[in-house]
């Protein structure tokens, strides 16, 4: 359902006689905001990247990135009334867990964090707590007269029921596959999703084009449903005709993960907002973050992983 | 309901009763029609030479009547492309004539080659009205060689264009979904095709139609900021005819004639683009398979000549854009439609010189279509509009004081939300099933009297009494913080769930300083109960209209203007200088963080409501006369919004706020063969949204944006030209050509500006650069052969 409008996009654009052109325009800086880039999941502690919105049109380059953390906040997150207090940590400093648990959170692959990679990347976590399901995290970060808060909860489990291929359309494309999946959703309105794929050694992407799914037109239902290889964000051109296929011989790791509301709207918007920035047909600023006085997400992860060597 | 016909009954009375004061005044009255076919001539204008203030324009069944003291004139009506009419008039008892004017194609030639179809500027109490003559506008330059109505109203002071090539526009600060667009009587929903790039007008099954931006006459309701009447042609009473016109991406034929000779006509039009059929021979073997889109219209009207005081007019139209979309690999597969729909049958019947009745039966439709199938599921997402009127309209003239205007309307509203339907391979069906067809019963009296106060004041007095119920099936859900729905009240077939009534007087008034100056003013109060809202940089044939409801209230205005008006040499020109105020309440737009898609809640509630702001100031200036003929116009304004629920409840700009606003058209003819056009536009650059700030999250760019419409794109201007080519008539057939170049020096406006990023983060290959999207950057050549045969 979500591609309608991208299709709507397409015909626009192909039967407008539209065209492009770079241009240079003088843009206000603006006050700057702070960032949280937060996840909390079961078993795992909570980490938090903090960083700083910088001028749209400022360099980039390794440097300015690492300019954008910020350090020496103070970073807490309070579960049943118990506060547990996030230490800064650069990735000099990261232990082989902690950079296991941020490169299969965060998408990265080990390599990144390594310290010959170039520039530093600091997070904020601690080794006291670790999260659980059916619990609400608080977040709480002050930093220079700046309060920035945040709740998320870590739903319960919601995992796949099964996981299958089916041949590409065409029969001539014999080495491609489209994953498919089986969810039973819970009785109760209100579950939503983030899904992630990993093939072979590569690391968990999310899904491209949409990464989250809500059951609002499915609630109790079991549905069979193609699932997208995700795929890295930004790159330059997204092969169309591998968009979304494994191929024979991958091992697939599916990451499935129950989330919240406020956090599924979070994706879902930015997502969205992604995907349409520069198309006449959609506006901009909304995506939707559950950070008060700041921007970004701090977001509760109940995860699943579910395998498939494709043959 | 009760007091709704208390009021009728007082009006009645009011009909009774005599002016106080009467003088020797007398009523001309009567009917302008062709000489040769009989067709009526809506638009011409009738005039005593000797009293240049007393006059009248003839309405769409060719009509006029005005006013003017005992004495001894001459009668003058002009009509273009017709042989102008004179003759001695003693007016000393109240007339009724009928005068049938010569086309001017078989005459010896004259000097004066086109008449103004309007009476002069500063002589009728309307404010902000504007006749649009069509047989101007075929010589004004136009993309595509595509006339269009809704472009040239554009051109307009006070009228603003929603984008390059965009059909859709603003007036006076107030949103696409104010204007009320009317064909024969219809409602029209979405008057657009391929996004808005054509208008559903097709130039060739129209006949008068009329701009009103400012004081809306009492009869007409529903919309805020402007009216679009638009009448479909009549077919000839006489004889038949053919009319055509093979242009680069749609033709377009029509073909009238009598059914029974001056009792019984009929007209025919039909257009279509054929870019597909054209190409697709060319594209078969291409991966996309042809251009998968075409649209079309179809117009027809029947005219029954009843009686000599009866008219009866059956009218439709049915337009659609039709299209199909597949990925390459098929996993893929869309078509969809969509288009407007509409018939009308109106019935005339002339009490007597003073009173006439106009009755009419409306049916309008909107609907949009798509539907695709996608990893086993076939999806089926739809919306639209269907409405059925009732209306009768009263026109009565007591005596040469008054003007008498009333009646009643009724429309009965079912609008159907943005759902959809998706079935599995399977069988099981997934589905908006809360979302549910909203239903409501619009009702409005209205009257109006034009008062002659002295010879040098006319009052112009209305009253709209409207109403608007919305009524079930309908549920009213309430949600919880994570926008679930916990309680629900529900209403039956028929039910009544919330009312809403409006007052909406409409006071204008004229006085002359002079025969050629007049100064006017007026003051209008509007209400609007149905809705649209787009998230997008125009409208689209998929934005939903809702209707007002117990989720959302009607939409109100006020309007002040104040305006100078001025008749040159004889009407040679007119000029005038109009400043206006408006205030709008209950306006609609998405909420902060509204993301589109499909979703099982109703849309209202995704909108919040504010207040907004338009004032500025309008000048026009238009030579009606002589080989050289055009306008001028300038608007400064300035358009705002107010919304607790957006920008931090701060003051912003709207988005089609535009602080300068100008237009020139002329058209020169420079001799019997060669008619040259040509326009120019300039408008401030369009308000929008830019990222200030920037930020990375998983590896990917990110932006914070900086106020709402708080920055300004480049300005848009543009210069079109055109020339029109008589040919040389060949047997039956005359036939002409008209070449145009749209966007002549190839400017490349800004339809929107955006900051585009690629590249990843952690691998430093991000890339960022500011884009600008034009639309037609080039210079557009097109040419339009168009035949008429008789």
């Amino acid at each position: 359902m979500l591609k309608y409008k991208l299709i709507l996009a397409l015909i626009s654009a192909l039967l407008l006689l539209g065209c492009e052109e770079d241009i240079t325009i003088a843009i206000p800086e603006g006050d700057e905001q702070l960032v949280v880039e937060g996840h909390i999941e079961q078993q795992a502690p909570p980490i938090v990247i903090l960083t700083r919105t910088v001028p749209v049109f400022s360099d980039i380059s390794a440097e300015v990135l690492e300019q954008s953390f910020v350090h020496d906040a103070e970073v807490t997150v309070t579960v049943n009334n118990q506060s547990y207090t996030l230490k800064e940590t650069s990735s000099t400093a990261f232990t082989e867990d902690l950079k296991q648990v941020i490169s299969m959170q965060f998408g990265l692959s080990p390599g990144v964090l390594n310290s010959a990679s170039g520039f530093s990347f600091y997070v904020y976590t601690t080794d006291e707590l670790l999260g659980e399901v059916g619990k609400t995290y608080n977040l709480k970060v002050s930093h220079q007269g700046k309060t920035l808060t945040s709740s998320t909860t870590i739903p319960h489990l919601n995992p796949i029921d099964s996981l299958w291929t089916i041949p590409h359309p065409n029969p001539e494309e014999d080495s491609l596959r489209q994953l498919y999946y089986r969810y039973n959703d819970p009785d109760t309105l209100g579950n939503y999703i983030r899904y992630f794929t990993k093939r072979n050694q590569e690391p968990f992407y999310p899904g491209l084009l949409a990464s989250v799914f809500t059951d609002e037109f499915v609630n109790g239902a079991t549905i069979d449903y193609p699932l997208d290889r995700g795929e890295p964000k930004g790159q330059p051109e997204v092969n169309e005709d591998l968009y979304g296929y494994f191929g024979k011989g991958d091992t697939v790791t599916v990451r499935w993960a129950a989330i919240d509301r406020p956090h599924y709207s979070f994706w879902f918007t930015l997502e969205n907002e992604q995907l349409n920035n520069g198309s006449p047909i959609s506006s901009p600023n909304i995506t939707q973050s559950n950070i008060t006085g700041g921007l970004g997400i701090w977001g509760g992860y109940a995860v699943t992983y579910h395998t498939i060597i494709i043959d | 309901m009760r007091s709704f016909i208390y009021y009728f009954i007082t009006l009645l009375g009011l009909l009774c009763l005599q002016p106080a004061v009467a003088q020797s005044v007398y009523t001309l009255s009567g009917r302008v029609l062709d000489a040769t076919s009989g067709e009526p001539l809506p638009g011409a204008a009738v005039v005593l030479k000797e009293r240049p203030a007393a006059g009248a324009i003839t309405d769409a069944s060719g009509k006029y009547s005005f006013a003017a003291p005992e004495g001894m004139y001459t009668l003058t009506i002009k009509y273009i492309g017709y042989k102008t009419f004179e003759q001695p008039l003693q007016l000393n008892q109240s007339l009724n004539l009928t005068t049938r004017l010569n086309s001017a194609a078989y005459q010896v030639q004259e000097v004066e080659v086109v008449a103004a179809r309007k009476p002069p500027i500063n002589e009728t109490a309307a404010m902000g009205q504007l006749e649009l003559p069509l047989e101007t506008l075929k010589t004004l330059p136009v993309i595509f060689g595509e006339v269009d109505i809704l472009k040239t109203i554009q051109l307009m002071p006070g009228v603003k264009s929603a984008g390059e090539g965009s059909t859709g526009f603003y007036v006076r600060g107030g949103g696409a979904d104010q204007n009320l667009v009317l064909l024969d009587k219809a409602t029209v929903y979405n008057p657009g095709h391929l996004f808005n790039f054509f208008s559903v007008f097709n130039s060739d099954a129209l006949d008068n139609t009329t701009l009103i931006k400012g004081n809306m006459p009492a009869r007409y309701g529903g919309r805020l900021s402007s009216v679009l009447d638009i009448g479909m042609k009549e077919g000839d009473f006489q004889n038949f005819r053919a009319d055509g016109g093979i242009g680069l991406i749609s033709s377009r034929l029509s073909v009238q004639g009598p059914l029974v000779e001056d009792k019984a006509s009929f007209i025919l039009s039909g257009r279509r683009t054929y870019v597909d059929v054209l190409l697709n021979p060319f594209l078969n073997n291409s991966e996309q398979g042809g251009v998968p889109y075409h649209f079309y219209d179809l117009n027809g009207k029947l005219s029954f000549i009843l009686s000599d005081k009866d008219r009866l007019h059956l009218s439709g139209y049915y337009g659609r854009d039709v299209g199909e979309f597949t990925l390459s690999d098929g996993r893929f597969d869309a078509d969809f439609f969509w288009g407007n729909s509409s018939a009308t049958a109106r019935w005339n019947h002339t009490f007597s010189n003073k009173l006439e009745m106009d009755v009419s039966g409306v049916l309008s439709k909107y609907d949009f279509e798509f539907g695709w199938d996608f990893g086993g599921f076939a999806t089926l997402a739809e919306t639209g509009v269907q409405d059925y009127t009732a209306m009768v309209d009263f026109n009565y003239k007591p005596n040469a004081r008054h003007h008498l205007q009333y009646g009643l309307h009724y429309t009965y509203h079912k609008l159907r939300p943005r759902s959809g339907e998706a079935e599995s391979a399977n069988g099981e069906i997934f589905g908006t099933d809360q979302l549910r067809t909203k239903y409501g019963h619009e009702y409005a009296f209205y009257f109006s009297d034009d008062i002659h106060l002295t010879d040098r004041l006319l009052l112009s007095l209305g009253l709209r009494n409207s109403y608007f119920t919305q009524v079930g099936p309908f549920t009213l859900y309430q949600f919880n913080d994570n926008q679930f729905a916990t309680d629900s009240a529900t209403y039956g077939r028929g039910e009544k769930v919330k009312t809403y009534h409006a007052w909406e007087p409409r006071v204008s008034m004229k006085y002359d300083l002079s025969k050629t100056a007049s100064l006017k003013a007026a003051y209008t109060q509007s209400a609007q109960y149905l809705h649209l809202v787009s998230n997008a940089y125009t409208t689209l044939p998929l934005d939903v209209w809702v209707p007002s409801s117990a989720l959302v209230e009607p939409q109100r205005a006020t309007q002040y203007a104040l305006g100078y008006f001025k008749s040159i040499k004889d009407n040679q020109y007119e000029g005038s200088v109009e400043v206006y105020y408006k205030e709008l309440e209950n306006q609609l737009e998405y909420r902060e963080g509204f993301a589109p898609g499909p979703s099982n809640r109703d849309l209202e509630y995704e909108f919040v409501s504010g207040s907004g702001r338009s004032y500025g100031v309008e000048l026009f200036l238009r030579k009606n006369y002589g080989n050289l003929q055009g306008w001028f116009g300038y608007t400064l304004s300035r358009t705002t919004r107010t919304f607790p629920g957006l920008n931090d409840g701060e003051l912003f700009p709207a988005r089609y706020d535009r602080r300068h606003d100008l237009s020139a058209v002329a058209s020169y003819k420079l001799n019997e063969r060669w008619i040259f056009g040509g326009s120019f536009v300039y408008g401030t650059g369009e308000a929008t949204t830019l990222p200030m700030r920037r930020y990375l999250l998983e590896g990917t760019v990110n932006y914070q944006y900086g106020d709402r419409n708080s920055f300004r794109m480049q300005p848009t201007h543009r210069l079109d030209l055109s020339a029109t080519l008589q040919g040389k008539k060949w047997k039956n057939i005359e036939n002409s050509w008209t070449f145009s170049i749209y966007n002549v020096y190839g400017r490349k406006n800004p339809y929107l500006y955006y900051i585009d990023n690629e590249g990843s983060a952690y691998e430093g290959s991000v890339k960022l650069q500011a884009k600008k999207v034009s639309i037609v950057p080039f210079p557009l050549p097109s040419v339009t052969l168009n035949f008429t045969w008789k």
